[in-house]
């Protein structure tokens, strides 16, 4: 009774810790497309470069009630590149490996939000214009998918903000 | 947080302090002991990285919120509206985030049925503080000091 008793109570003192694991959130670029809408506003006939601002491995790991969270801000900036490059391929818009105009992307991982059947993930998306100016936007996405549909959709709709500033519209569009 | 309020204005009344047996003070030392302990407990429930003290001068007190679909608390943004603009903030609803030559300064939010509220601002789409509140319930004087804390 008395071992029983011990053992119950270093399974309960080590729970959190000993039951605790990361959850590596995915991502897949062809979870979501942009709308061709919002590249409308872009001239066609054009090249980018689109850069990941990260060179390695970002994990953002954050903590829930019994595991963490663990979102690669490498992969999941390569997945916003590759969702913007498509919605600009279809504009008519190129993106290459060298040209006048440079765009290198930053996602980070700004939290999360878990209830019952809603997966909520936040981004912060930065991008860094070929002259120099930073535009930043934060995004979030609810999805009753998992964490993967609600990091993917946050980029989603972070890159629909970037494609809607003026700054970006201008640049892309300039001369 | 409630509570705390609710003590402070009893005896700002001047309530419990005048009874000629003496019950007065006693009266006086429990209620200044509860509040303390609902003043203990209200820090626990509030976390604030304060934005910086220049912002509102900055932003010229003006203030996008970015609404949030997704938050089911009813008037929730109305409540977080009139608690910035009791601290003076002109503040516009938008749909999704404004374009920076709209506004500068904006803030998102989520709040939850179960009391927890959090509150985040950006300057220039980039973050510059955010706080947050949980407990059994969120009241407008919850609000309001949070908000206050938030942006000092």
């Amino acid at each position: 009774m008395r071992f029983l008793l011990r053992v119950t109570l270093l399974i309960c003192a080590s729970g959190p810790a000993g039951c605790g694991m990361q959850v590596v959130v995915p991502t897949n670029p062809n979870n979501y497309s942009i709308e061709p809408g919002a590249v409308a506003k872009l001239r066609t006939s054009r090249s980018v470069v689109l850069r990941n601002g990260y060179t390695e491995p970002a994990p953002r790991e954050m903590p829930m009630r019994h595991n963490t969270l663990v979102v690669d801000q490498k992969q999941l900036t390569d997945t916003g590149i590759a969702m913007l490059a498509r919605a600009l391929q279809k504009q008519g818009i190129a993106t290459v490996q060298q040209a006048d105009n440079s765009v290198t992307l930053r996602v980070r991982a700004q939290g999360y939000a878990a209830q019952p059947f809603r997966w909520t993930g936040k981004v912060l998306l930065e991008a860094q214009l070929g002259d120099g100016t930073l535009i930043s936007y934060p995004n979030e996405s609810l999805s009753p998918k998992g964490w993967e549909n609600a990091f993917d959709g946050a980029v989603l709709f972070a890159l629909n903000d970037l494609l809607a500033d003026e700054r970006f519209v201008a640049y892309m569009n300039r001369p | 947080m409630v509570f705390a309020v609710e003590l402070r204005s009893g005896l700002g009344e001047g309530r419990g302090v005048t009874h000629p047996k003496g019950i007065g003070l006693a009266r006086l030392n429990a209620a200044v002991l509860l509040a303390a302990l609902a003043a203990g407990c209200a820090s626990d429930r509030i976390s604030v990285v304060p934005a910086p003290a220049d912002l509102g001068a900055k932003s010229g007190k003006r203030i996008c919120i970015v609404e949030n679909p997704n938050v089911a608390v009813r008037d929730f943004v109305l409540a977080y509206r009139t608690a910035l603009e009791r601290r003076g903030y002109f503040v516009e609803i938008f749909q999704k985030n404004p374009q920076v030559s709209v506004c500068q300064l904006t803030s998102r939010y989520v709040a939850y049925a179960n009391g927890f509220a959090q509150l985040e601002l950006y300057w220039e789409g980039r973050p510059v503080g955010n706080g947050f509140h949980s407990s059994a319930a969120l009241s407008n004087e919850a609000l309001d000091t949070l908000v206050s804390r938030l942006l000092p």
